[in-house]
């Protein structure tokens, strides 16, 4: 027990510090210029970077907080597609993305033109620590939240941003990160407990995740959320390339796992919810945490938010971050022990 | 809304409009008033021949001199100006049911939390782009402590003679926006071990029908008491979690905070959500008699009423075949920015759209062809038009009456 790893990361999009949230809203007011703006964004990510550092998390992220949406930065690098002007409503959250739509075949125009724009490397902050994680919406989800004039099938879809992907990790390997997690809610996302995905289609999904991304040299995690992942588990820890599968417990009992097997990964144990401000027991949450790593083909743990931290406020999305931290400590210890 | 029965087609604003500057800075502990807010003030204030403004410039100009906070009765004579102010923007762009354009209120949201017991605000969080909103975490059981929304009516009475909708925040949409530090763990702690999602939604319905009981259904029997006729119950979160159980609890809330409420007429507004799943929901709604929807954004800005002109109002026959029998308040003004569609950016102005009073016009005749009976519409923009400056929120208002006049016209 002593060897099982166990990590701690966020999982996505962090929350904008009232700063940058003052700053952001001054610049569309036109009373903050370019400049300012992007200060308070490399100040906000400092501050998150440093805040990471000191809880010793395993692997570092600048929570990305200058994306607008999950999917804005793939649409504004990617041809053939056209971001609408128009809301939509992101999953059964307050937040809403602009909805791109496909209008011919995708293919990376500009990633690191605009890319590297959108990720706080700096060399600074992050000497030292090797591990930069970054986060991306899987293929899957993509597909699903895009409007689509242009391939035959979901599937077809699903391959092309597959490829898109590819493009995009690649870039984002050269610029320093060392893992990236395609966080996949709507592979889960939906009422009851049936899978939101069909068994061809998931059939497709692991055959395109596998073929395009298996061979690059980076670690890749998937993580699912807003739904119960224990219906395609399996067949999700199937996929070789990843290390780790992250699971969503605040919409999937942990009792409905106990027929899946994780096929040797980690399990992406998100027990400490990105939705509500009632700050988890370090101590509950590393019991939870030490229940997870117990589930059958589980190597270690990841202990991570159920989703993205950007649903609350700055505060306590960093106090949750404290959380994360302390659990590991207390489940690392007991594990100790139990050697 | 009915009881203007002799009008086709009344016309009203949702709820809320910009605050000006003045009102703004007015109220600010820390900001200064400059010569821009006053201007706009006398501007308005002469524009809209409200009386006596020369009074609020007056206290204006005594602020932008004054090194120190404003006093609370200060505040509040700023808040009272704009509220007059409001209303007189709606009754002179030709309005036939008024309010204070929320001049009053933070915001729905805040507004409401902010005077309850039983909630703590927590800070903002993104609701889209540079776009953020204040969100608050219930920590006990709610409480009402002290009237919400009554001095506010009081004052609307005593400053308008047209007739008055009151628009108040839903229990579905307060609970949806708030967090939870106090149900879901009173239920875990009780009967540790239960599902997740089961202790979650009983948690939601335990804070939804606390809130409807201890909090809201008490202040809306206190403004049916002191003379409101007609409350607008905004709910723009309704669908956000799209499941069986979570409409039938808002229909729950709804019908508990609205039942034996006599003398009042209750509307619902919902916007930019599914309205497939709501129209099966709606006929539920017991004492609800009239559904305030947006519709033009999603619709065309061409010209015409057959179905082809007007895709935005297609989903009216959600709710007449779901068997809805109320009435209309139909969006037909958009009031978000507007980057235009391929080949539709009629009358756009920077990101603004204007639209005209035919076309205006066009959406109301083509709604009372799906509807039938022209006395079920009433007409309003889509949402509360906060989002726009006064300049263009007057312009859109003056179309939407303009355009109402002409529907009326056709029908004669």
């Amino acid at each position: 027990m002593a060897n099982t790893r166990v990590e701690v990361t966020l999982s996505g999009i962090h929350s904008r510090s009232e700063n940058t949230v003052r700053v952001s809203r001054d610049f569309e007011r036109g009373r903050a210029g370019a400049q300012e703006l992007s200060r308070a964004f490399r100040d906000d990510a400092d501050a998150l970077f440093a805040l990471q550092k000191s809880y010793g998390f395993s692997k570092v992220s600048d929570g990305q907080l200058r994306w607008q949406d999950p999917l804005r930065p793939i649409s504004e690098v990617t041809g053939g597609l056209v971001i609408s002007a128009d809301l939509s409503r992101w999953f059964d959250t307050n937040t809403f993305y602009k909805k791109p739509t496909v209008v011919g075949e995708l293919e990376v125009t500009g990633w690191d033109r605009v890319g590297s724009s959108l990720i706080d490397y700096r060399p600074d902050q992050t000497s030292g620590l090797k591990n930069r994680i970054a986060f991306l919406p899987g293929p899957y989800t993509l597909a699903s939240l895009v409007d689509d004039k242009f391939y035959n099938s979901k599937n077809e879809l699903v391959t092309a941003f597959c490829k898109v992907l590819e493009e995009i990790v690649s870039s984002l390997l050269r610029s320093g990160v060392s893992c990236v997690q395609f966080n996949e809610p709507s592979l889960v996302y939906g009422e009851g407990k049936a899978s939101q995905i069909g068994s061809k289609e998931l059939s497709n999904y692991r055959r395109g995740f596998q073929n395009m991304l298996s061979d690059l040299p980076v670690e890749l995690r998937l993580h699912t959320y807003f739904g119960n992942s224990a219906p395609i588990v399996s067949q999700l820890a199937g996929i070789e390339c990843i290390t780790t599968l992250g699971i969503d417990f605040t919409q999937t009992p942990i009792s409905e796992l106990e027929g899946s097997s994780f096929n040797g990964k980690m399990v992406g144990c998100g027990c400490v919810n990105s939705r509500n401000s009632l700050v988890e027991d370090p101590k509950w949450v590393a019991e939870f945490a030490a229940n997870s790593v117990a589930l059958k083909g589980a190597s270690g743990v990841t202990i991570l938010p159920s989703s993205d931290l950007r649903y609350l406020p700055r505060d306590y999305a960093d106090r949750k971050l404290k959380v994360l931290a302390d659990s590991a400590s207390l489940l690392r210890r007991r594990l100790e022990a139990v050697q | 809304m009915r009881e203007g029965k002799q009008k086709l087609f009344p016309v009203q604003e949702i709820g809320s409009i910009a605050k000006p500057g003045w009102r703004v800075k007015g109220v600010s502990e820390s900001a200064r008033l400059g010569d821009e807010q006053i201007a706009e003030a006398m501007l308005w204030g002469r524009r809209l021949k409200v009386k006596d403004y020369g009074k609020l410039v007056e206290l204006l100009e005594r602020r932008s001199h004054s090194a120190c906070a404003p006093t609370l009765e200060e505040k509040n004579q700023v808040r009272e100006w704009s509220a007059i102010y409001a209303l007189r923007l709606f009754e002179s762009a030709g309005l036939d049911v008024v309010y204070s354009g929320e001049q009053w209120r933070v915001e729905m949201y805040e507004h409401l939390v902010q005077n309850v017991e039983g909630f703590r605000l927590l800070g903002s969080v993104q609701s889209f782009d540079n776009k953020y909103y204040t969100k608050a975490a219930v920590i006990s059981t709610p409480r009402f402590v002290h009237p919400i929304y009554l001095d506010e009516l009081k004052f609307v009475q005593k400053h308008t003679s047209l007739q008055i909708k009151v628009p108040i925040t839903g229990p579905y949409t307060l609970v949806e926006w708030s967090f939870d530090e106090f149900y879901e763990k009173r239920l875990k702690s009780r009967s540790p071990g239960t599902d997740v999602q089961k202790v979650s939604f009983k948690a939601r319905r335990e804070f939804m029908l606390d809130f409807v009981g201890n909090v809201l259904r008490k202040e809306v029997e206190l403004l049916a008491s002191s003379g409101a006729k007609s409350i607008q119950i905004d709910e723009p979160a309704i669908t956000t979690k799209p499941s069986e159980p979570e409409m039938e609890l808002f229909v729950e809330a709804i019908n508990e905070l609205t039942h034996g409420i006599d003398g009042v007429t209750f509307s619902l507004h919902n916007c930019y959500s599914d309205y497939g799943l709501l129209a099966r929901f709606v006929p539920e709604l017991k004492d609800i008699t009239l559904l305030s929807l947006e519709f033009a954004n999603r619709d065309s800005s061409e010209y015409g009423i057959d179905a082809h002109s007007r895709p935005g109002y297609s989903d009216l026959r959600l709710f007449e075949d779901a068997g809805y029998k109320g009435s209309y308040a139909l969006g037909v003004e958009h009031i978000h920015d507007y980057m235009g569609r391929p080949g539709d950016p009629r009358n756009a102005q920077g990101q603004d759209i204007l639209e005209t009073p035919e076309l205006v016009r066009d959406r109301i005749l083509y709604a009372t062809k799906v509807v039938v009976d022209p006395a079920r519409i009433v007409v309003n923009p889509d949402c509360g038009l906060r989002t726009r400056s006064w300049d263009v929120a007057y312009s859109k208002l003056l179309a939407l009456s303009q355009g109402a006049k002409l529907a009326r016209e056709a029908f004669e």
